[in-house]
């Protein structure tokens, strides 16, 4: 009789180990696949910085701002799709850490992409928003997860009317501390709008189109 | 918090997972067995007990019944009237063949120990006076007394089911009986049920009858057996058929009372826990009753999280006019839903295996719906009751 417990305890281990083992395949290929999209996201990043640099340096700017926006937009759209997906997974995922890194290396991308927005938008009259979403990597409250679905909302409404930009406020980047302190972001979350408008969340749609139109 | 949920969801599907393997290998292991019983050597004097209290409309019937039952000598039935305030004790002094006592009202436990002192066969067979054994209970059921055998428990079947609330208590009834006679391989039967249960009188007189102040002395009974060496069968192809509560308030209370008297009984015998002395009490039936316990608990604590979650999504909805069907919110990360999965599928094999099995005796009809209201809302209802209960217990606001 005594076998009949082992036995069930051995299955039983067994099952919860091809569980975890299941698990753990799933998660690195979800790294692996966020890391593609990334380096992806960084290649076009970085064709159209220099595309944008070059234009600066040897032509006519305002011939090409039409274009250079539209480029900047659709490039914001990438990474805010990649970011909904980094997103995802990071709440699915539990053992590999590689996706930390690559949510930092997603950060650092959008800092940039949030800079060139501002530079962009000065040069070329642009007439988009920004929402820059400051949020906790580590403590999802109850009033992060309501912000979280009232601007994913948001930008489901106004498309690419708006640059939304997610920040991790607490996931120790210089930039970001920086970015922090000249806003003067003490609590999270927190959205600035248009480089000027800080709301202290949470704060609902109609709150937040009384700031943008779209 | 989330790591909290990942090591409480871990330890719920590891510990269901590991009981529904054991159950698994062991009907697995017994299967070819499972309906067989041993051959009849002899045939031991039989005295039915049968405590009745405000049952004039029904013991007429039940007594017939009993009459009816196959078996090669004279059967000594005992009906104890336990002080009934209805017409039940003349319906009784009109039925002829018959034992008859009266006494004053003490509850079902002082009635069949009554019963007990009266009784005068080998084989002592206590029948509620709402129960209908099949024609064949005793002939099926008496050969499992062999030696060290004090008691036999048989399958207790809803009687005329009509209406949703019978439907599910028919399955849960089938289940209980399957999972009873699997129990058994681990010599761990916790109840010997009232509808109909065999026990050798003497091994009763010798542990000093049913404990009159539990609320559920068919419990007790197979502990205080089981605690004095005792082993306990189940007749698995012997059928009783009884009445269930058809009104939710009825099964909701009698739910209480076998809860509370499940409690009574285990914290009477805690002492006795991990005590090797007493093997199959302290080492079996009150560690299963405890992890039973907790996973009940801990089922209905994480289930009340994921409503809580899937409630504030859906308030947040309605209140603040975001959709909340658009984005799929994972409380559960794949790992355990991989392990979930495991979990569902046994739990599939495991209702296959009951039912395939069962269907030789029971018969009960196949409706798909039944089986899913069963699976996904009666069984989640057990815990709440559970917790209703633990609370009654221990402000001890029950009678």
């Amino acid at each position: 009789m005594k076998n009949v417990f082992l036995k069930a305890a051995i299955i039983t281990a067994a099952v919860f180990l091809i569980g975890v083992y299941l698990g753990f395949i799933l998660d690195s290929m979800r790294v692996e696949e966020v890391k593609e999209s990334i380096t992806e996201i960084d290649n076009l990043w970085n064709d159209v910085r220099l595309m944008q640099s070059y234009i600066q340096k040897f032509s006519n700017r305002t011939d090409y701002c039409g274009f250079l926006l539209e480029e900047n937009l659709r490039i914001g759209d990438k990474i805010y799709e990649e970011g909904l997906k980094v997103e995802e997974y990071e709440n699915t995922n539990r053992f590999a850490s590689s996706l930390e890194l690559e949510k930092t290396r997603y950060a650092l991308l959008d800092l940039q992409f949030w800079i060139n927005s501002i530079d962009l938008k000065k040069l070329c009259n642009g007439n988009y928003s920004t929402v820059i979403y400051f949020y906790s990597q580590y403590d999802r409250t109850p009033d992060q997860n309501f912000q979280d679905r009232v601007l994913w909302d948001l930008k489901q409404e106004c498309g690419p009317e708006i640059i939304y930009i997610t920040f991790p406020a607490d996931m120790d980047i210089s930039t970001i501390e920086v970015v922090k302190n000249i806003y003067g972001v003490e609590t999270v979350p927190a959205i600035l709008i248009n480089e000027e408008t800080l709301l202290n969340s949470p704060v609902t749609l109609r709150e937040i189109e009384e700031y943008i139109s779209c | 918090m989330d790591l909290i949920v990942d090591i409480v969801n871990s330890i719920f599907i590891i510990s269901s997972t590991y009981f529904t393997v054991l159950f698994l290998l062991l009907f697995f292991h017994h299967e070819e067995r499972i309906m067989s019983r041993p051959k009849m050597k002899k045939f031991p004097s039989v005295s039915i007990v049968i405590p009745a209290f405000n049952e004039e409309k029904i013991i007429e019937r039940v007594i017939d019944n009993v009459k009816k039952l196959t078996y090669p000598r004279k059967k000594e039935i005992i009906v104890v009237d336990d002080g009934s305030t209805d017409r039940t004790w003349d319906v009784l002094k009109k039925i002829k063949g018959i034992r008859t006592f009266r006494k004053k009202n003490g509850g079902r436990a002082s009635a069949v120990n009554y019963g007990l002192k009266k009784a005068r066969g080998e084989i002592f067979v206590r029948i509620d006076a709402d129960s209908f054994p099949e024609r064949g209970a005793l002939m099926k059921a008496i050969p499992h007394f062999e030696d060290g055998v004090a008691s036999v428990t048989t399958t207790v079947l809803i009687r005329n089911p009509k209406g949703l609330l019978d439907r599910l208590q028919e399955i849960e009834y089938v289940m209980i009986a399957w999972s009873r006679k699997i129990l058994e391989y681990l010599d761990a039967i916790y109840v010997t049920p009232g509808p109909m249960s065999f026990y050798k009188r003497e091994a009763l007189i010798k542990v000093g009858g049913f404990d009159e102040k539990n609320l559920t002395e068919d419990i007790e009974i197979a502990w205080k057996l089981t605690k004095n060496k005792y082993k306990i069968k189940m007749a698995l192809d012997t059928k009783v058929y009884t009445k269930a509560p058809n009104e939710l308030r009825r099964w909701w209370d009698q739910r209480l009372r076998w809860n509370i008297g499940g409690m009574q009984t285990y914290f009477k015998y805690l002492h006795l826990l991990f005590n090797k002395k007493f093997k199959n009490i302290g080492m079996l039936l009150l560690p299963l009753f405890s992890v039973s316990y907790v996973l009940n608990i801990v089922g209905i604590m994480f289930t009340i999280y994921v409503l809580q979650r899937g409630l504030q999504y859906l308030i947040g909805a309605y209140v603040f006019g975001f959709n909340p069907f658009v984005i799929s919110f994972t409380i559960i990360p794949d790992m355990f839903i991989f392990l979930s999965i495991f979990s569902v599928l046994m739990v599939l094999a495991f209702l296959k295996i009951n039912f395939g099995t069962m269907d030789k005796i029971s018969m009960v009809p196949k409706k798909l719906s039944n089986f899913v209201i069963y699976i996904f809302i009666y069984i989640l209802v057990f815990p709440i009751n559970l917790l209703h209960s633990t609370l009654k217990y221990f402000t001890r606001r029950y009678r």
